[in-house]
Formats: C-alpha cells, structure tokens, sequence
C-alpha cells in the first residue's frame, strides 16, 4: 500500500510575516524554516498568533507583508485551492453531506481523478487512520476523535506539500487525544510529510514535535528540540510557558553567577546587563530543587502525585517554591516541618526585579 | 389564505432548520398548557378553512355540492391566470435562490458584523408601503420588463426578502460554514464546488424552507399585482369574489390546496435527499 506523500520532502520557509486586524497586531515579522519531513510545533497561549501564522501559510488569510515559501517557490500570492496543503481544523470539519469514504476523496475528486483511483487512494488512506470498517458512515454517526481522524485521512488523501494541523485535538477529551496525538505522528513519520502543528497544549507539542517554536504576542520567542526549549529556555516567558518554573530571589555575584539561597549557580542569560549585588529573580524548576537539612523554609503542602510528590515550602521572605520529590522519599516531609533547600540547577535564567 | 399559509410556514421553517440541523428532537417535551395552547392556534387557523371550504360546496337549498369546483376549470381565464402564477412562481423561486442564498451565505462568511444590517434591510419591504415598492421597481426597470407580468417577480423577490433571509441565516448558523469552506477551499476546491458540493447540500433544509415561503407569498400575494393592473390567481379570486362569491371561495382553498401540494412535494424531495443518507 503506497501511502506516501508527494510532498513528502518539502521545505517551508516562512520569511518576515506580518499581519495586523486594525491596531492588534497579530503577527510580528515571524520567520520559520521548516525542513524536509520536520514536525514543527508552534506553541503558545491564546492570541499569541499561532493560528493566524498557520491560516496565511494555509492561505486562508492574507499577510500584511512577508513571504511564504515551498521548496524555494513563492505562494504567498496563491489561493488555498492552488498550494496543494492539508489541513485539519480544530473545529470538525468533515462534509456532513458525505460519508466518510466521500470525503476523503472529494480532494481527489476535484482534482479530477477518476472514480476507481480515487476510492482506491481514499480507502488507503482510511485504512491508515484505522477506520476502515468506519468508512460509509456519515460525520454525525461517528465520534469525535473519529472524525478528526477521517480529517487527516481527508487532508494526506491529495499528497499535499504540508500538513497543516490547527489543534485538532483540543475539541477531545483527555485519553483518546492521547491515542490520537500518537497516531498523528505515527502517520506523519510513515508518510515522512513536512508538518505544521498549532497547539497551546504544551504535553503534546512536547510528545510530537521534532521542534517546538513558543510563541507570544506576535513572535516567535525560541524555536528549539523538545528537551532543550524546557532545559534551556531563552527567555522567561517560555521558562514560564513551558513545564513548571519557580521563581526565587537571588544577587547577582557577577556576570556569569548568581546566589540563590547561599547556593553559586551558573546565569544562562549572560547578557542581563546587570551589576554586581543586584537583586534579581532567579527561575529554577521543581525537580531542580531537593530538600536538604537546614532552616531556609517551612512546608505548607504536599500533594501525593503517583510516583512524585509535590511538596510546596515557604521560604523566610514568604516565596512560595514548588519541589517535585520521589513519593518514597516524601513521607516525613509534613507541613509545618522547618527545612532547607538545595538546588542542583546546572544554570539559570535571572530576571531584574 | 395563502397569508395564513405564510404566517404557519414561516415559524415553522425556521424552527425546523434550526433543530433538524443541530440534531435535535422535534417533538420537544413540552407540558399540557403548551399542547392546549397548540391545539387552540390550530382552531384558530383551521376554523376559517372549513368554515370557507363549507361555503364553498354549499349549493341551493343547502344541499351540498362540488359543482364550484368543476366550474373553476371551465372558467375561460383559468388557464392564463394559472399559467402566470405559476411562471411567476418559478422565476421568483429562481431569482430569490440565486440572490438571498449567495448572499446570506457571503455574509455569514465574510462580513458577520455586517449581519444586522442586511437583516434591517431584508425586513425593509414589511415597513415600505406597497406603492412605493411597486413605483421604485417600476421605475428602475427596463422597458421589456415593464410591459410583461414578469415584473411582478422582482416585486416579490423583495417582499420575500424577510422569509428567505431569515430561513438562510437559520440555516447557516446550525453549520460552521466558515471551517467547511475553508477545508474544501484548502482540498483545492473552486468556489463553485464549494458552494454547489459544500454550502448548497448542507443547508438544503433552509433552501427548501426558503421556497417554501416564497411559493405561498407569490400564491397569495394581492397588492402589487393589483397594483400594477396585472391578473394573478389572487387578483383574479377577488375579482371573481365580487360577481360570484361561491366560485371565489372554491378558488381560494383550491389555491390553498394547490400550494399545500406543491410544498408536500417539495417536502417529500427533500426527505428523499435525507433518506439518502
């Protein structure tokens, strides 16, 4: 069964794109190279702008100014109909006029593809997304997560150039978005097509993604591999944005250290611009904290969280730090107990106060 | 009479376009005082219809008779009049449809804050007073048109205006149009497919339910063609109804009866599409 793509090997390159509605500007000079066969992510809160940058690569909105390129040939000026991209909507999009078999091939079929060939191509791609016995039923007699998966069915059909996905997860509940978020890249690495991914779910940009790009207020703040956006973000936003982030005091010692709680640890940031004995805040996540003995802090809470605890703790300024401790070793760890912290950051973001 | 088919249609079409597309139940679990209040509205528009139908087969000496409705086809303008009304019918049908759904669909697509005010001026022909509807129409016409019935048609495009519109925007807001556009227009679909593949077969019941209204408005429609001097079925009843009132009240309900098949008919195709899937 041949269901590879046509466009399996295509290169998108987004250059500069700006779109404004009145005074909201929505997308600010954002640039995007995605590489032959890449899952690429963009993530980020509502209204960040990631959608709007997937609908003009799409076509389906027209940018202010920029460029949007595949395989070095322009088609910011073509319709939707003519870029030849896949799309899945967050919203169900299925015709509900057709059966599931129907609208796999209505691509194919404006295309101008004979009867037999098209059936043949659609059946195939159904049987990807493992819903053949699913394939004369109508929209509204199947279930969410099915329908969205005869939408990416639909959208591989026409061997597009790019698979555009925008949230086509957020409309399911929790363990069939699981399943499907795994089927997705499972189909898009079978099919080797170059794909963008919009989500503001960052466990599943994280899971999928051969990069994530974390977006906020119109531009792209880093594009990085999964491990390396929540190891080393570049700034505090997708520190904040990305996994969970404790935000402490510490002192500038110099330009490469700073103290937090007596503790030297190496400055990420270099370039803050800040001098010796200045107060700063210093991001450090839960899991980069242990408990030590001491009396730096009292703990407030403790939430069992299967194989890890969540014990929270008060420092002696009133900062509330977030710990993620193995539940074994969690069980003395009781509120109103005094405590000291240690913290095994290998570097840190500093933030001026 | 076709006013009372309007008044029935009209409600009931929108509401239907509304449930059927979003799945919902027709028969709503509604409690007694709502059936009672049902029941008492059906009497108040049935009561009239029997009352007339009575009248109408009521010969000499009370006996009963269907002699008026044999007569009606062997009045000698019958046939011209029946003719009009039903070209006027057909051309309304077609020039509405091809107006009010583009256009609904447009701005439902498009220009949604511009929704309010396209209804403000689709509900405009029940505030403008017939004669300056008829004088504006007859005015901005060309030549040909104003010496055939046909004019008539643009007429009732406009007063069907509050009817179709109001089907349409029901009809499109129980679908989300915009992301179905979009995923057609994304699959490499011209605006054409879309619309006739996509739009037209998802909001078939507001298209229908749109055709509806303006068969029983162009059925039963008086003003305008009196207006413009032309002889309708309405028109021709009236005049009629002023030498033989029998004969005008047969052709009333056989005019009822005629837009209740042709709305039945239509119905039934409808179903038929739906059974399909």
């Amino acid at each position: 069964m041949s269901v590879h793509s046509n466009g399996s090997s295509s290169r998108v390159t987004i250059a500069s794109l700006r779109r404004t509605f009145g005074e909201v500007v929505a997308l600010d000079s954002f640039s995007l190279d995605i590489k032959p066969g890449e899952l690429v992510t963009l993530l980020g809160p509502s209204g960040c702008g990631k959608t709007t940058a997937l609908r003009m690569v799409a076509g389906l909105d027209v940018p202010d100014s920029g460029t949007v390129e595949i395989n070095g040939n322009s088609v910011t000026d073509l319709p939707p109909s003519k870029r030849n991209m896949g799309m899945v909507f967050q919203a169900y999009s299925l015709f509900p006029n057709m059966t599931a078999l129907e609208n796999v091939a209505f691509g194919l079929r404006v295309r101008g593809i004979d009867k037999a060939s098209r059936i043949k191509r659609a059946q195939e791609m159904i049987e990807l997304v493992d819903l053949g016995k699913q394939m004369n039923r109508y929209p509204n007699q199947m279930s969410g997560g099915q329908q969205q998966r005869v939408a990416l069915a639909r959208a591989l059909a026409i061997e597009p150039n790019v698979l555009l996905l925008d949230e086509p997860l957020s409309a399911l509940d929790a363990k069939v978005r699981t399943h499907l978020r795994d089927q997705i890249r499972k189909v898009q690495q079978e099919v080797g097509i170059t794909t963008l991914f919009v989500t503001h779910d960052q466990e599943e940009a994280m899971a999928i993604s051969d990069r994530v790009g974390v977006m906020n207020k119109g531009n792209l703040e880093q594009l990085d591999k999964p491990d390396v956006l929540y190891s080393n973000p570049a700034s505090a936003f997708v520190a904040t944005f990305v996994g969970a982030m404790n935000r402490v005091p510490g002192l500038i010692v110099d330009s490469k250290t700073v103290d937090v709680l007596g503790q030297k640890i190496t400055i990420s940031n270099t370039k803050h611009g800040l001098s010796k004995g200045s107060k700063v805040t210093v991001m450090i996540r839960p899991e980069q904290f242990s408990i030590s003995s001491g009396n730096l802090a009292t703990i407030t809470e403790r939430s069992f969280r299967g194989p890890m605890t969540r014990v929270v703790v008060e420092l002696n300024d009133g900062t509330k730090v977030d710990l993620d401790v193995a539940s074994a070793q969690s069980t003395d760890m009781t509120p109103g107990k005094r405590t000291g912290l240690k913290v095994s950051a290998p570097h840190a973001l500093v933030e001026a106060i | 009479m076709a006013q009372l088919l309007m008044a029935t249609f009209t409600s009931a079409v929108i509401d239907k376009n509304r449930k059927i597309q979003k799945g919902m139940t027709l028969t709503p679990r509604l409690g007694a005082g709502f059936g009672f209040g049902l029941f008492v509205v059906a009497l108040y528009f049935i009561i009239p219809i029997i009352s007339a139908f009575e009248f109408s087969i009521r010969g000499a000496e009370n006996k009963y008779s269907f002699e008026a409705y044999t007569r009606i086809i062997s009045q000698p303008d019958f046939k011209d009049v029946a003719l009009i009304s039903i070209k006027l019918v057909l051309v309304t049908v077609i020039l509405s449809t091809l107006i009010m759904v583009p256009t609904v669909t447009w701005v439902h697509l498009k220009a949604m804050n511009l929704r309010r005010l396209v209804e403000f001026i689709s509900l405009l022909p029940l505030v403008i007073p017939p004669v300056v509807l008829v004088l504006g129409v007859l005015s901005s016409m060309p030549n040909f048109l104003k010496a055939t019935p046909m004019l008539l048609a643009f007429e009732y495009v406009m007063l069907a205006m509050p009817y179709t519109f109001r089907a349409l925007d029901a009809g499109l807001g129980a679908i989300d149009v915009r992301t179905l556009v979009d995923a057609s227009r994304g699959l490499g679909a011209p605006w054409r497919t879309v619309f006739l593949r996509i739009v037209a077969p998802n909001i078939r019941s507001a298209i229908f339910g749109s055709i509806f209204l303006t068969i029983a408005l162009v059925l039963g429609e008086y003003t305008m063609a009196s207006l413009l001097l032309w002889e309708t079925f309405p028109t021709w009843i009236a005049q009629l109804g002023q030498s033989e009132a029998t004969l005008a009240v047969a052709l009333s309900i056989f005019s009822l009866l005629v837009a209740w098949i042709l709305l039945l008919a239509l119905s039934a195709v409808e179903r038929r599409q739906k059974g399909r899937q």
